[in-house]
């Protein structure tokens, strides 16, 4: 009886020593094949890059974005020289007034949210005067708020710009022009 | 002498029947063009009143004092010339927010 407890004793901690062993040391596929697991600090490095060429990017965006500011400014030129022109001629141009006050109050609301994201983009929180990463949790703050107002920005001018392309047309077919 | 009247006579007929020629040349040939009459100003002036484009905007003199202000004038070229122009433009611009629309890709 007592040999029979000896073997049953032996064989848990027998068991238990490979089980407590396997856990330890792991031999997982990429240590298997040779492969590098990444390590805590090439994962933050790696973020650290992405957040800088995100940052560039949108340093790039708003830059162009800015020329979407003269263009509108054309377009809503060409559109008040209509409205001289047919208000010389007697025409109805309400439709028309409204759709250019319209579309230059978004062009203004617009440009607010591009202001802030140049604002935020100049201060450069988290980031070092070179774009540099400087703090990870404040420049990754940077990059959505900036990206969030240069995307507003973007979608109010494009729903500006398409509202007064289509009143435009419209006006035209109802004056038969 | 005979002889020099005859070639005297020759000539002339030969000059006269030249200059009848080039006459009927001139009404036969171009009978589709009708010549603008010389110093016929009025022909003239509605000539390049035609050739002028007619969306050109009408004079749009000062007035004078004491006397009523011209308004300027304007046709439908001008209008329509204007309309395309503006819709182009607006057209070009949405095209380039459109080819902008990479912020997506930004995060």
């Amino acid at each position: 009886m007592k040999k029979k407890i000896s073997i049953l004793l032996i064989l848990t901690l027998s068991l238990s020593t490979i089980l407590l062993f396997s856990t330890v040391h792991p031999v997982t596929a990429s240590s298997a094949q040779g492969l590098v697991r990444p390590t805590r600090t090439m994962l933050i490095q790696g973020l650290e890059t992405q957040m800088e060429l995100a940052y560039q990017r949108e340093i790039n965006f708003q830059q162009r974005q800015g020329l979407h500011f003269t263009y509108a400014a054309t377009a809503a030129t060409d559109v008040q020289n209509i409205i001289n022109t047919a208000k010389n001629k007697n025409m109805n141009v309400t439709d028309l007034e409204t759709a250019l006050t319209a579309f230059n109050s978004q062009v203004a609301s617009a440009r607010t949210y591009h202001d802030q994201a140049v604002s935020l983009l100049l201060t450069h929180n988290g980031f070092d005067v070179n774009g540099k990463v400087a703090d990870t949790q404040a420049a990754h703050q940077t990059l959505d708020s900036a990206r969030q107002d240069l995307q507003m920005a973007h979608l109010t001018l494009t729903s500006a710009t398409l509202a007064l392309r289509t009143s435009l047309q419209t006006w035209r077919q109802q004056n038969h022009l | 002498m005979k002889r020099r009247k005859l070639q005297i006579v020759l000539v002339l007929l030969a000059a006269s029947m030249l200059a009848g020629c080039n006459g009927s040349f001139r009404t036969t040939h171009n009978k589709e063009v009708t010549p603008i009459p010389y110093k016929n100003t009025e022909a003239i002036a509605t000539l390049v009143a035609s050739t002028l484009t007619p969306e050109m905007p009408q004079s749009t003199a000062t007035g004078l004092p004491g006397q009523p202000t011209p308004t300027a004038t304007y046709d439908s070229g001008l209008l329509s010339r204007q309309i395309d122009t503006a819709a182009s433009d607006l057209d070009k611009f949405l095209e380039d927010l459109n080819s902008t629309d990479t912020l997506k890709d930004i995060k």
